[in-house]
């Protein structure tokens, strides 16, 4: 299957993130599983780039992190556990509609023979 | 050497980003959790400390565009509020001087920082002494007087300046940790308002036994004294909560630990 590489997904990411949150919270790491396990391997993303998307989106209030408690006995850095507000499950509904929009327009000249 | 080579990666990225030491403090530790992540699940896949270090610095991507894309998300005006001004290099230094080093014990590094101090103080209160006698102004007060209250308030600050960072250590323990206890931040806090107390006391002792005339324990002093006796638990538990974030930056991360 071939590639998708970081170019194709400009613009995108957002909502893929968002997606990936509409499964339930997750810390950057795990979001980052959900999106390769959700691209079935096609995806090829630099996986520091996930960082300024999740910094965006928690300043426009469509997620909110919050550090995991350090007291668990986990060894190491605490990771920051996101989750989906309202207003960002709203903007993820919206996003879905527009690209459905975008795949039956784009899909049908694509796909129509010659 | 693994933990440093990732902590050495994530300082690469986060350094220049023009921001708050707390953004960029959160930006730290959470690509520090990122990579401590990815570094173990290398390790579980290829089996080589090494090899799973490259690889996990290799997945984050190129530090110089991640800096950019970090950069971005700062707000306008914290970017230009934390835009390059020409005498920071001077307070880094200075800073990088007053740190306490890796090997030092705190009561050494408590030590040089107040010999220091006490140095510079008396330095500038003797330069002062002869640029008055030179320029021929009359004292209000006699020498002996001036010269106990020299004593006197340099006495305070080297035994203040040595007594007080001993209670940073312990305060950072009954903040963070195991063994964090409110109950012993409050003692803790307790006693360094006393030392404080005990240090006017003694300033006024040496001022007292400097003559009759060399100045009297008045109401005034008394409340500078309060004053200052709250003061400095607040500024030790800043200064403690300042060297925990430190610490949680550098060393407490483990970094190299596989993260469960």
């Amino acid at each position: 299957m071939p590639r998708i590489e970081r170019d194709t997904l400009r613009g995108h990411l957002e909502g893929m993130v968002l997606s990936a949150l509409d499964r339930g919270e997750a810390h950057g790491f795990e979001v980052l599983r959900r999106l390769e396990e959700l691209g079935c391997g096609s995806l090829t993303l630099k996986e520091g780039t996930l960082y300024p998307v999740l910094y965006r989106l928690e300043a426009a209030g469509l997620v909110k992190g919050e550090w995991e408690d350090d007291t668990e006995g986990r060894r190491g850095p605490r990771r920051r556990i996101y989750r989906l507000t309202e207003k960002g499950r709203l903007d993820l509904a919206r996003r879905r509609e527009d690209w459905t929009h975008f795949v039956s327009v784009i899909g049908r000249i694509l796909g129509a023979p010659s | 050497m693994n933990r440093s080579r990732l902590v050495e990666c994530v300082d690469r990225i986060v350094d220049p980003v023009r921001a708050g030491e707390k953004r960029k403090d959160r930006m730290r530790e959470e690509l520090a959790a990122h990579l401590s992540a990815s570094h173990a699940e290398e390790l579980a896949r290829l089996g080589d400390d090494e090899a799973a270090v490259e690889r996990a610095i290799a997945r984050l991507g190129d530090p110089a565009e991640l800096t950019r894309g970090l950069q971005a998300v700062v707000p306008l005006l914290e970017r230009w509020a934390c835009a390059p001004v020409p005498w920071l290099g001077l307070l880094d230094a200075l800073d990088r001087v007053l740190r306490r080093r890796p090997d030092e014990t705190p009561l050494r590094h408590a030590v040089r920082v107040t010999t220091g101090f006490v140095v510079v103080i008396a330095a500038a209160e003797l330069v002062l002494l002869s640029a008055v006698a030179k320029l021929g102004v009359r004292p209000r007060s006699d020498s002996t007087i001036s010269l106990v209250w020299a004593v006197g308030s340099l006495a305070v600050v080297a035994v203040g300046g040595v007594v007080l960072p001993l209670f940073v250590g312990p305060m950072m323990r009954a903040m963070d940790g195991p063994r964090r206890s409110r109950r012993r931040l409050a003692l803790l806090s307790a006693s360094s308002s006393l030392v404080v107390i005990a240090l006017g006391f003694g300033f006024a002792a040496i001022v007292w036994l400097g003559g009759p005339g060399a100045g009297s324990f008045d109401r005034t002093a008394a409340l500078r004294l309060a004053v200052g006796s709250l003061v400095a638990p607040a500024a030790l538990i800043a200064g403690a909560r300042e060297a925990i974030l430190r610490r949680r930056r550098r060393d407490g991360w483990e970094i190299a630990q596989p993260a469960r």
